[in-house]
């Protein structure tokens, strides 16, 4: 069973003004439990609207999104989002500490289940060294650096303990060099926790990195242009498989579809 | 660094440039304005004790005239009377204006319900409704709480009310993808988005709560510091009324003080700068 099934899942918005705007045109995707996804396309074409969809944080005017078997009407418990913009997602006035315990606190896997909140700082501390922060639960998050923050939104999703993780661009606001010691980072969490992750990003190379599976979304919320399966090995490694034949013929071939279209939307 | 500061600028001045900083510090810190009212107050008991004059007492009177109407007087009581009436009022309109003003800003219905009342009942000054209000309540204790009430509660509703409006789209995200409930959110996400605005809302209304508790004092009941004043207006004595007034600005600075205290305590996280920028 897929953990995730889009069926013919589209979304239009109304503005303020009236007006009607395509946000995603009607999609279908089958997503398998364990593995990584990435989305990538450009800007506005709707990758965060397909999160949010998938998320239940906002309901399709066209098609169904199934998670388990199971079709999503609010959000469900087993799916946590990461969002794009996570100045605003971590909660200001809590220290990081605080920020965790609140994903702990409504961890899934928790519920119904006494917690014992003794246990919780060092659970803390774990969930931080696994997106590779120490030493800072005490601090607020404007103490941080846009990708410490960032990480922290990760390590608080972690603590709630899903099953499906959501990440929208996490990484943007980080440089380069950060940047390929997150995506380790992040495929190590991926791997020991089971989940199964939709990610969106604007780079190719990253995603070709880090996916069993690209899709990319056409300019203008048009849908599906291209759903590639990147079949390079795992454990994948920065320098060997970024030179790898299988990931650069695939890298070819979904730049020149993606630069193919033409004028940006 | 002042090394280098006060290292003459060849082609300039060829003489070393004193060192202001100091100054400039001063200047622009509150320690100046302290300084400013320290003499006025020197000044005033240099005037009021070289020249006699019945309508300016000279500091020390008023000093000693304060510490008489404190021990054995009816400052004491008075005060305590304002005050009692100032703290009534001002947790009843703290209680209501957060609770209403957060759930207008909250959910749709109550605002849909609450605004057309709140938009109206703000327009009227409360001098306007006080002959109302005096016929349906007497000149008692009742009066001068409500309002008490009527006027600090308008601040903290509308400032409530664009606290819990603040809310980011992003945040109230979060609390759904946390799947957290109803009550959750407004308490672990709401409240604290909407605190910030709150006290805002909250030290406006202190030193209104201050200004009305004094003034009812002497409209009705004839009790309390305001009181106090204008018998010692009705008797002369010029200088229990400059104690009875100095006592209200003191107080009045003294609370606001606190309250400042409290609130930076309280937002401690929103003082702090973006490591990101
Ligand atoms: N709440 C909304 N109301 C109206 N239109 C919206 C809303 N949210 C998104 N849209 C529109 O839907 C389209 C897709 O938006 P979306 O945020 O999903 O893009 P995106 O691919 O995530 O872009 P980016 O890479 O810039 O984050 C855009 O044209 C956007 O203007
Ligand atoms: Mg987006």
């Amino acid at each position: 069973m897929s953990a995730v099934r889009i069926r013919g899942v589209g979304k239009r918005y109304t503005t303020a003004t009236g007006e009607t705007v395509t946000g995603l045109s009607p999609v279908s995707l089958s997503i398998e439990p364990g593995s990584f996804i990435s989305i990538v396309g450009r800007s506005g074409c709707g990758k965060s609207t397909l999160l949010r969809l998938v998320a239940g944080l906002e309901q399709p005017t066209a098609g169904a999104v199934e998670i388990d078997g199971a079709p999503v009407a609010a959000p469900p418990d087993s799916v946590r989002y990461v969002f794009q913009n996570y100045a605003e997602s971590l909660l200001p006035w809590k220290t990081v500490r605080e920020n965790i315990r609140f994903g702990l606190r409504h961890a899934y896997a928790l519920e119904g289940r006494e917690a014992d909140p003794r246990q919780w700082d060092a659970v803390i501390e774990e969930k931080l060294a696994e997106v590779g922060l120490h030493g800072i639960s005490g601090r607020y998050p404007a103490e941080l650096s846009g990708g410490m923050q960032q990480r922290v939104a990760i390590a608080r999703a972690l603590a709630s303990r899903p099953r499906i993780l959501l990440l929208d661009e996490p990484f943007s606001a980080v440089d380069a060099l950060s940047r390929a010691k997150l995506q380790d980072l992040l495929l190590d969490v991926w791997r020991s926790h089971g989940l199964t992750i939709l990610f969106v990003t604007h780079d190719i190379d990253e995603a070709l990195y880090l996916s069993d599976r690209v899709i990319v979304l056409a300019p203008g919320g048009k849908g599906i242009e291209e759903d590639a399966p990147v079949t390079v090995s795992r454990p994948r490694d920065q320098i060997e498989t970024r030179a790898h034949e299988t990931y650069l013929n695939l890298r070819g071939e979904i730049l020149h579809r993606v630069l193919q279209e033409g004028a940006p939307a | 660094m002042t090394a280098e500061r006060t290292l003459p600028l060849p082609g300039l001045a060829s003489a070393p440039r004193p060192n202001f900083a100091w100054a400039r510090h001063y200047l622009r810190s509150r320690a100046f304005g302290w300084t400013l009212v320290a003499l006025m107050l020197v000044a005033w008991q240099v005037t009021a004790s070289a020249i006699f004059m019945p309508e300016l007492p000279s500091l020390s009177a008023i000093g000693a005239e304060w510490v008489l109407q404190m021990r054995e007087g009816e400052l004491a009581p008075a005060l305590l009377e304002t005050l009692r009436v100032a703290a009534i009022g001002y947790a009843i309109a703290a209680v209501a204006g957060i609770t209403v003003g957060f759930l207008m800003g909250r959910v749709r219905i109550i605002w849909a319900m609450a605004e057309p009342f709140v938009e109206l009942l703000r327009q009227i000054p409360i001098s306007a409704i006080l002959p109302l209000l005096i016929l349906y309540l007497g000149v008692d204790d009742a009066l001068r709480i409500v309002i008490v009430v009527i006027v600090a509660s308008f601040p903290i509703l509308l400032n409530s009310f664009a606290g819990a409006r603040s809310l980011s789209r992003t945040m109230r995200l979060t609390a759904e993808t946390f799947r957290l409930s109803w009550w959750q959110t407004q308490v672990e996400i709401g409240l604290p988005a909407a605190l910030p605005y709150i006290l805002v809302g909250m030290r406006q209304a202190l030193a209104m709560t201050l200004v009305m508790a004094v003034i009812t004092g002497m409209l009705a009941g004839n009790s309390g510091i305001g009181y106090f004043i204008l018998e010692a207006q009705q008797v002369l004595n010029v200088r229990a009324l400059f104690a009875g007034v100095l006592t209200v600005a003191a107080v009045g600075y003294l609370l606001n003080a606190i309250f400042l205290l409290i609130e930076r305590r309280l937002t401690r996280w929103r003082a702090i700068g973006t490591a990101g920028d």
